[in-house]
């Protein structure tokens, strides 16, 4: 019955997908709006159509339908409520599942969003590719990975459950989602870049329009990361929050391009300039989201995150092919008519920071790839297996992570064009100067690892650019309108929400790259041998194996020790690691004091069965919280940027009444907000203007002029 | 402080006492003579945990490594061995995928060369492309063109010439074919 529901819903949205696209084509080749007005609609459908079958998964679970072999394998009836819900995305098939759903989540705000454009080709064209990439699933679904697959038999009368780690924390309601929420929406920049390759309208116009949807995206992307490391911190128990497995090098990659995405396109924004680049970087992101899939899913790779593995590789691995051929001919064949003339006029500008941006989250998403496959290719071509982990990663990235850093501090502050030395002294020295006063008093502590002090001192001197950034943006406010401070404050924000929403995110960074740095650099570790009533030290803590006690519940077996940690003669509290016993395997369940400064981490490290004294796994890490708060914070910029600009549509009117809108895009406003007017007078804005002006004017085509906000786009 | 100062006392004094500071990491003692306790891990963080998936011996709390950590510590303090005779005999008893740092021989080489090469390439190519730039003439300034800036400046808000930019970089410039 569920499983009939489940099947008929999933063979619903592969239809409404092809009729869409059918539709859709149609309009497109017969120019015909209102098929294009028809095929839109299909969206609802497939939309509708992956909720219902959601609902019939979670209908199983819940009603505990063994006779579904996902059910069977993934659920128990003594799995409890919560994970009973999250067994959706405990394994391949149902994750799929998740993704169809979420996609057509995407792809139905954005028929809505583009609702009075729905004969816009370019919105016409990004909808089929979106309904494209959703039969794919659907596909996948109804062949390789179908989650109602009934099982083969008898009915069994009970399930086997989840695997014990993911039903161990209820991070596992949130981490998974996140994640996907991120991957799925690179679907649709994906969607608007192949689309405005094929209709030529790879202007800046649909990175207007996919701006918010990859800023969301990428924000999920960024939470799902930061809740898969606190999840694997919670619940692995090794005291570690992310080891470069490869699982999480796939979810990395593809923040990674989107990072340097997000960077990129201020300057096709602002200059015209890095149309191929935006737009590879696009598909990139999108195939690396498919390649993760295929990385993680495929069984080729062994983690500790690939909880299952299936027959879908091949097609995932076609499906890639497809899509990176289909963007690298679009862009081929583009080729021409994509280059815009325009030029970076100095390396101490912030167009120059971005390319160096982009440089190093290349070069860190290339290190991370290679790192990540290179096994792979070397067992293919020795027939030899091999390694590449932790020491390699983090010798590569961490001298890029601190490059990066340092741009990070200082291209903000940097303006646009050219910067003399008068402005860097102006806008850098005293930020500079706080990074090198953090240097000294890290070493005066005793700070005596290269890596961790470079990354302290130049997260000061990142920090300090934003202070002094939003001080002078404040105050140049205040002194123009007599404003209050936090009147002048809330207007500044609301007046540039992208920008000020970057640097917020910015500053959630330096909490991260600090949190990084110290927990990575001053962790102390030790396994300590317990009977009840002993104590042991380890950097500074006391900590007293109190007693243990087993706890039998129907699924598992748990041995609860309880601890108490002191700190020089100060009573920290009784805390209580445990390690649980279920039918397949043992698995721990860590116990931390976290503090604002140190984490005391305890697992127990012996077998559950054992009995007399206990091995107990303690480590003291160092500001490990400010990478959760950091991640916070991060999340609270992407907020931020998302805000729309508040009162700028009458500025832009009242500008295109005096400027005929030609010069919009050209060199004067700055993002970069007040402080910026000493910058201004260093490169002829007059020939910005004109230059940004001609490197955006679409190949053979009139702009018209004297209408900057041509909203209601007509049907061509 | 950057109002009074000269220029080269601004940035001069920054190199002086980063460099102190930077000088004072550097000649700390570090690679010498360690700690048996220190061997140990920085060995076992180079090894991988052969139950697990992906963690290293170091960071692993299973049975399996805690037993390879003791070993190692029984090689360093009681056989005397040094740390690449260790490495050897883990090899040699498990294989080269028992390290999780590539050794850097024959193909291992190329995940560590590659990389650098890429970001070395890319890097001399943004300087190729702004040197090239460089030598560009600028693009005339045309009559009108100054009164058109003028005039932008004059209705855009003086002291928050952020708020519209955005705005207008992207929407004024929609492009139809």
């Amino acid at each position: 019955m569920r499983a009939a529901l489940g099947v008929l819903a999933l063979s619903l949205g592969a239809a409404a997908a092809v009729l869409g696209i059918a539709t859709l084509a149609a309009g497109l080749r017969r120019g015909d709006g209102r098929l294009l007005r028809i095929g839109r609609r299909y969206v609802f459908a497939v939309f509708a159509a992956s909720l219902l079958a959601v609902g019939a998964m979670e209908w199983a679970l819940l009603s505990h339908d063994f006779s579904l072999a996902y059910v069977a394998r993934n659920h128990a009836r003594a799995t409890p409520l919560l994970f009973t819900v999250t067994g959706l995305w405990a394994a391949l098939e149902g994750s799929i599942l998740l993704w169809a759903a979420v996609l057509g989540g995407y792809l139905t705000v954005t028929v809505i969003r583009f609702r009075r454009r729905a004969d816009d080709p370019l919105v016409a064209w990004a909808t089929l590719v979106g309904l494209a990439v959703a039969l794919f699933f659907f596909a996948l679904m109804l062949g390789p990975a179908n989650p109602f697959k009934l099982v083969e038999g008898t009915i069994p009368p009970d399930g086997a459950g989840p695997n014990p780690l993911l039903q161990n924390h209820p991070l596992m309601a949130f981490h998974p989602p996140m994640l996907y929420l991120g991957y799925v929406g690179f679907t649709i920049p994906f969607s608007f870049a192949v689309a405005a390759l094929v209709t030529g309208r790879f202007g800046e116009g649909w990175l207007a329009d996919t701006r918010r949807t990859t800023l969301v995206a990428w924000g999920f992307l960024t939470a799902g990361i930061v809740f898969g490391a606190w999840w694997s911190y919670e619940v692995l128990g090794w005291g570690g929050y992310w080891a470069w497995d490869p699982v999480e090098n796939a979810s990395l990659l593809p923040w990674l391009t989107g990072t340097a995405f997000l960077h990129s396109v201020m300057v096709q924004e602002r200059r015209g300039m890095l149309r191929v680049w935006n737009l590879s970087l696009v598909i990139a992101t999108f195939c690396l989201t498919i390649f993760g899939t295929f990385l993680t899913r495929s069984g080729i790779v062994n983690s500790v995150h690939a909880f299952t593995q299936s027959s879908i590789g091949p097609w995932l691995l076609t499906f890639l092919g497809l899509v990176a051929a289909v963007g690298i001919g679009l862009i081929a064949w583009r080729g021409d008519a994509l280059r815009a003339p325009g030029r970076i006029d100095s390396a101490v500008s912030r167009e120059a920071a971005f390319l160096g941006n982009n440089l190093l989250f290349g070069g860190l998403a290339f290190v991370v790839l290679l790192g990540t496959v290179f096994p792979l290719v070397v067992e293919a071509v020795r027939g030899e297996q091999m390694s590449v982990g932790a020491p390699y990663f983090d010798r590569m990235a961490v001298p890029l992570g601190l490059a990066l850093l340092f741009l990070m501090a200082v291209a903000p502050a940097l303006p646009w064009r050219a910067a003399s030395g008068a402005v860097l002294r102006d806008r850098l020295a005293g930020p500079a100067w706080t990074g090198a006063l953090a240097v000294l008093v890290a070493v005066v502590l005793g700070a005596r690892s290269l890596a961790a002090v470079l990354a302290v001192g130049l997260a000061a001197f990142a920090l300090a650019a934003i202070v002094h950034k939003v001080g002078v943006g404040i105050r140049s406010r205040r002194r123009a309108r007599q404003e209050a401070y936090p009147r002048a404050a809330w207007r500044m924000l609301r007046g540039n929400p992208r920008h000020y929403g970057g640097l917020v995110v910015h500053a959630g960074v330096v909490m991260v790259a600090v949190a990084i740095a110290m927990s990575q650099s001053y962790s102390t570790k030790e396994t300590v041998r317990l009977a009840e009533g002993q104590s042991a030290e380890v950097a500074g803590y006391r900590v007293t194996f109190l007693d243990r006690s087993t706890r039998r519940t129907e699924q598992k077996t748990s041995v609860v020790a309880r601890m108490r940690i002191e700190r020089g003669g100060r009573d920290l509290g009784v805390y209580a690691p445990a390690i649980s016993s279920y039918p397949r395997m043992a698995v721990g369940t860590p116990s931390v004091r976290t503090g604002l400064l140190r984490d005391v981490y305890l697992t127990v490290a012996s077998a559950p069965t054992e009995r007399g004294p206990v091995t107990f796994g303690v480590a003291v890490n160092p500001m490990v919280l400010w990478l959760w708060l950091g991640g916070a914070v991060m999340a609270v910029g992407t907020g931020l940027a998302l805000v729309p600009a508040d009162d700028g549509r009458r500025r832009v009117a009242a500008r295109g009444r005096a400027a005929g809108g030609a010069a919009g895009g050209g060199g004067t406003g700055d993002p970069a907000g007040a402080g910026e007017t000493e910058g201004r007078g260093l490169a002829p804005a007059p020939a910005g203007v004109a230059g940004g002006r001609s490197a955006r004017a679409p190949v053979g085509d009139e702009e018209p002029v004297g209408d900057p906000l041509p909203a209601p786009r007509e049907p061509v | 402080m950057s109002g009074r100062l000269r220029p080269w006392a601004v940035w001069g004094g920054l190199v002086v006492v980063v460099g102190a500071a930077f000088a004072v990491v550097v000649a700390s003692p570090g690679g010498g003579p360690r700690t048996p306790a220190e061997r140990v891990h920085s060995l076992a963080a180079e090894l991988r945990c052969v139950e697990c998936q992906g963690l290293s011996v170091a960071d692993s709390n299973s049975p399996t490594a805690q037993r390879m950590r003791a070993d190692i510590e029984r090689r360093i303090v009681e056989e005397r061995q040094t740390d690449a005779e260790i490495r050897r005999a883990y090899v040699d008893r498990y294989g080269e995928w028992i390290l999780l740092r590539p050794s850097g021989g024959g193909l291992d080489a190329l995940v560590w060369a590659l990389p650098v090469v890429a970001i070395m390439l890319g890097a001399a190519g943004i300087g190729v492309a702004l040197w090239r730039w460089r030598r560009q003439p600028r693009p005339e300034v045309r009559p009108g063109d100054e009164e058109l800036v003028a005039d932008l400046r004059r209705t855009s808000t003086p002291a928050d010439p952020a708020a519209t930019s955005e705005v207008a970089a992207t929407k004024a410039t929609e492009v139809r074919p």
